[in-house]
């Protein structure tokens, strides 16, 4: 209490003489109480402080940093100083002469660099304009016509206008690698500049006496310093005889400030703004190839109308005449959006340099200046100094003067850990709006209700054939490429792919056929139903290969017997065995036939994620294997890359609406966002974000979402409303029986009743009915084939399905 | 001293109450705790774990509970806590020593941690799963879903097996013994398969099956000893019987 200042001391007095006064009511019990009170209201006053401690540590940076600007100045000798007078009017006349020219470069050069930018992609527009126009005329006169084999007739033109604007877009590009236009501006502002450089003088001295502090004398805090400061160096400057009397030199380096503020920082800047320039022709490239493909899948569409009428619309010409005029419209459309991006890039442009070219001529300025006035100088660092204390205090003072701010200190940790735990027990608003309606909804078939149909031949959930909208699997594709190397060297090359349901094992095997073995002798073959026999493979094997053979070493001769070595792909490597004994026979055997092949086949097999770790774990598979492709999910911006590119074909522009919960402007103003472009970026940011979290990095469940929370608004528009993720809570209550069926259902890709009662050892009719309850449930979905229904994992659901069993610890890495 | 024996008289009721109030506060929030503990502990195997810290909430919780009691609520005196403490310590010198016996050993096993919450143990003649470990006994339910309690200085004095000692998964040996004449490598086979296949199985630890001899009073069997691992401790019995019943199916012609 004794080193306490008084103030403090009296505090803590009132305080223990508050805690230890007598109560009559509560007696002891009272001092608790108060204890607890003041230990409450502590917690509180610690948490505002600590709200205030960021500030603070800013204000000291901020002091800090003004401080250490005050440095380098030196003192020379009253008869050395007199001829200093006059030079601060010519640095003044010199530095106007150099904002001038500063400015004027600028502006003249990116004046003409506009120019020549709106002349170029005009009469680009202008001229695949009128051959738009010019098409959809014949297009409509031949639909007046009605003439026959319009199909035939729609691809031709479509192909002419194709090839016409990938023909400008190959142009564009080598247009601007030949006379880039952001080089031509650049060399355009330096040329005018130089002569600014070449009569500049180097350097400017002037005097600077310590009496100019004086009309600064109400900055006592400032004042106090620099002559401190000026004292201090006076005395170290004396020391060695530079200085008999305290007139500071200020040297004024203004070749210097020109190289660092117009030789570096303005061509660093305007670099910088011309980098939009600069991609402006690979961006119009990119749009003319987009245009291309929006005509391409537009004109498609309608060709295939007329050749198939879906059963939608048996009106196939008026559907295609729709889809055709829609096709060029938004080809159209694409190619106007084409010359507003060249304008807004164009003005940003202008905006920017004009900018840059003030911010250099200040910056000029300000070095002048910084260098020349020292009063000035003091003063402007003590007010900044001053200025941000100021604004600390207030702000410390606001803060600890506000309910609000001592509200949220105490409330925001309590909400924020309660709503946690409400989370983590399942009984958050989310999870008790659970129901069984929402999960009924988790089917492709529901998502694709209601989509248009060139949106649903884009976002169709079948594998892709089209290695255009294969996302993020470069990696995975090599090392097919190493394994066909490998099987030419004569070393083995088994290559297998797993991954779980709907992470894109097809699509990948689809694309490594086109990229690298259409060309080879290709033997490809989907296992459909199980094969746990060695009976079984052969026949399959044999049937696939095209050999006759009556077991396995038969045929491994057959392939060993070929010339050049084929590729064999099979699809569904899981249907080789069933968990049970006797079960592993046909997966034996053909592993044995790998290793009888070796160097004389490419061997591509793929398996689910859960089957693939089992026999690996029971039989050692990834042994046998050269290659081990494993996919797992994209991550968000993989999901929101492949999602984006299929929807960029469909030529609708795409919008992102706001939730229900921040549908107002009031609500965005009070984010402080009031630029709608800003609040698109934001929203879509926000869209992405919620269905990658709610797919669970799973393509298919990605599509599921995409379709379901975007429609076409009109013929032009897209739009994107905020993601809600279904509910899987319900899961949870799965019986042990129920668990164990989905974990045989992911290791064998599908089961029938009968394959479900023979494994798990039930009766037909129980394994019927566990197997409808999990497809009620949505975790499986069934199909008839042969007579009878299969019921396999629904790719909607695989994320939150695994993540029960991996809880269960029926699953374990 | 007629003073303060006055002022404690005049208090004493108020005290009574508030430290009633005291355990009753501490009743609740630790049942509070519990019960979400073990409700979190049953979403799923993998949080099980959880509930091996509710022996060691349960003694924090009361020692705090007994120690506002003493220092906030009564507040005694050096003589009188002397005073306390030798009237406690004959009282359970003649009377209470086998509950604190127990009480210690309860502290005991939760710090030396023998066993734990949800391990399988085997104490004397009794083998189940430890559901609880109290202040002064500790509970465990046999497979035949008999619940027993043994005293925690039992507990501390015996040995006992633990089969999994905190871990999810546990060995289970299965001992199938062969018909005389079966075909001992196809038997084995099948023995290693009927594990490997078990729904049960836990694969990141090894299936062995080893063949002994099992003398009997007519002739000397051979018995297979399938050793796999379970998924789950609660489901070791089902395991056993899976692996039992599919041998004996696959054997049976």
């Amino acid at each position: 209490m004794e080193g306490l200042p008084a103030s403090a001391a009296t505090i803590v007095q009132q305080i223990s003489l508050w805690l230890n006064g007598p109560d009559p009511a509560l007696g002891d019990a009272a001092f608790v109480l108060k204890l607890a009170l003041l230990a409450l209201a502590m917690l509180a006053g610690s948490a505002v402080l600590l709200l205030l401690v960021p500030s603070l540590a800013r204000t000291i940076s901020r002091t800090l940093r003004t401080l250490s600007g005050v440095h380098g100045e030196l003192f020379v000798s009253e008869a050395a100083a007199d001829d200093l007078e006059d030079e601060s009017k010519r640095l003044e006349a010199a530095v106007e002469e150099a904002q001038s020219d500063v400015r004027a470069a600028c502006i003249s050069s990116a004046h003409e660099t506009g120019d020549r930018l709106q002349r170029r992609y005009n009469d680009l527009v202008e001229c695949l304009t009128r051959q738009y126009e010019s098409m959809a005329k014949r297009c409509e006169e031949a639909f007046e016509k009605n003439s026959d084999s319009l199909d035939d007739w729609v691809e031709e033109e479509e192909d002419n206008l194709r090839r016409l604007l990938i023909d400008e877009s190959v142009r564009l590009r080598i247009d601007s690698r030949r006379s880039p236009i952001d080089q031509l501006f650049l060399t355009a502002v330096r040329k005018k500049l130089r002569p600014l450089f070449k009569n500049s003088p180097v350097e400017f001295l002037l005097r600077q006496d310590l009496e100019e502090l004086a009309p600064r004398e109400e900055d006592t805090l400032f004042v106090r310093f620099m002559k401190f400061q000026r004292r201090a160096d006076f005395w170290l400057w004396g020391l060695f005889g530079r200085a008999d009397a305290e007139i500071r030199l200020r040297r004024i380096p203004y070749k210097e400030i020109l190289r660092r503020r117009v030789g570096e920082d303005l061509f660093d800047a305007l670099i910088n703004k011309t980098q939009e320039l600069r991609q402006l022709p690979s961006t119009a490239s990119t749009a003319l190839q987009d245009a291309a493909r929006i005509l391409r899948f537009n004109l498609e569409s309608a060709a295939a109308e007329l050749e198939e009428p879906s059963e939608e619309d048996a009106n196939g010409v008026a559907a295609a005449r729709n889809l055709l005029r829609e096709g060029l419209e938004r080809t159209e459309g694409r190619l106007k959006k084409l010359l507003g991006e060249v304008e807004e890039t164009e003005a940003r442009f202008l905006l920017a340099v004009e900018t840059e070219a003030g911010h250099c001529a200040k910056r000029i300025r300000h070095d002048a200046t910084v260098a020349d006035t020292f009063g000035e100088r003091a003063g402007r660092i003590g007010g900044a100094v001053a200025a941000s204390w100021q604004e600390f205090l207030e702000r410390a003072r606001l803060g600890l003067a506000s309910g609000t701010a001592w509200k949220n200190a105490l409330t925001a940790p309590i909400t924020g850990l309660f709503s946690r735990i409400t989370l983590a027990l399942g009984l958050s608003k989310l999870e008790v709006r659970s129901t069984q309606s929402q999960l009924e909804e988790a089917t492709p078939e529901f998502a694709l209700r209601g989509v248009p149909p060139l949106y649903r031949r884009l976002f169709q959930f079948d594998s892709l054939t089209d290695e255009d909208f294969l996302v993020g699997r470069e990696t995975e594709l090599e090392a097919f490429a190493r394994a066909k190397q490998r099987v030419a060297e004569g070393l083995s090359g088994a290559v297998a792919v797993t991954g779980p349901v709907g992470s894109g094992k097809t699509s990948l095997l689809h694309c490594a056929v086109r990229r690298y073995f259409e060309t080879e002798a290709l033997w490809r073959g989907k296992i459909e139903k199980p094969l746990p026999t060695t009976t079984d493979l052969t026949a399959f094997l044999a049937q696939t290969l095209g050999i006759e053979a009556n077991n396995v070493s038969e045929l491994a001769t057959g392939i060993r017997a070929r010339q050049t070595p084929p590729v064999i792909i099979l699809e569904g490597g899981n249907l080789m065995f069933e968990r049970r004994v006797g079960g592993f026979e046909a997966m034996r055997a053909f592993l044995g036939l790998l290793s009888a092949t070796e160097g004389r086949a490419v061997w591509i097999i793929s398996f689910s994620k859960s089957g693939w770790r089992y026999l690996d774990r029971v039989l050692g598979l990834s042994n046998r294997f050269d290659e081990i492709i494993a996919l797992e999910g994209l991550d968000r911006d993989g999901i929101e890359r492949a999602l984006v590119e299929r929807h960029d074909v469909s030529g609708y522009q795409l919008e992102f609406a706001d939730g229900p919960d921040l549908g107002t402007d009031a609500r965005w103003r009070l984010r402080g966002v009031e630029d709608p472009r800003r609040r698109q970026k934001i929203l879509r940011v926000e869209f992405f974000d919620e269905l990658h979290k709610a797919s669970g990095s799973n393509l298919h469940a990605a599509l599921y979402y995409w379709l379901r929370y975007t429609s076409v608004a009109d013929r032009k528009r897209v739009v994107a409303s905020p993601v809600q993720a279904i509910s899987t809570a319900v899961l949870g209550e799965l019986s042990d029986d129920e668990l164990f069926t989905m974990l045989y259902v992911l290791q064998h890709d599908s089961l029938t009743p009968r394959q479900h009662s023979r494994l798990l050892r039930t009766n037909v009719a129980e394994s019927e009915l566990t197997l409808d309850y999990l497809t009620r449930r949505r975790v499986l979905l069934k199909r008839r084939a042969s007579g009878h229904f299969v019921y396999f994992p629904n790719p909607i659901l695989a994320e939150p399905s695994g993540k029960i069993l991996k809880d269960r610890n029926l699953v374990y890495v | 001293m007629s003073e303060e024996a006055a002022a404690l008289a005049s208090n004493l009721p108020l005290k009574v109450a508030l430290s009633a109030a005291t355990v009753l506060a501490c009743w609740v929030t630790l049942n509070t705790t519990v019960f979400f503990l073990e409700l979190f502990a049953e979403r799923g195997a993998r949080y099980r774990f959880l509930k091996k810290g509710i022996p060691v909430v349960r003694i924090a919780v009361w020692t705090f509970a007994a120690y506002i009691i003493v220092r906030w609520v009564f507040d005694p005196n050096r003589e009188t806590i002397f005073a306390v403490l030798t009237a406690s310590g004959v009282a359970i010198g003649f009377a209470a020593q086998d509950i604190l016996k127990n009480i210690f050993g309860g502290i005991m096993i939760v710090f030396d941690r023998p066993f734990q919450v949800g391990d399988k143990v085997r104490v004397g003649s009794y083998y189940g799963e430890v559901i609880n470990i109290g202040l002064r006994t500790t509970r465990l339910v046999t497979a035949d879903d008999n619940m027993i309690t043994v005293p925690n200085a039992e507990m501390v004095n015996t040995a006992i097996a633990n089969a999994n000692s905190g871990a999810l998964d546990c060995q289970v040996v299965t001992p199938i013994d062969l018909p005389p004449g079966a075909d001992i490598a196809e038997a084995k086979r099948i023995a290693w398969e009927a594990a490997a296949t078990s729904r049960f199985v836990f694969l990141k630890k090894p299936v062995s099956v080893i063949v002994e001899d099992a003398p009997t009073e007519h002739e000397i069997r051979t018995r297979l000893k399938i050793k796999a691992y379970v998924l789950d401790t609660r489901y070791e019995f089902a395991f056993q019987s899976d692996v039992a019943e599919t041998v004996k199916r696959a054997l049976t012609p």
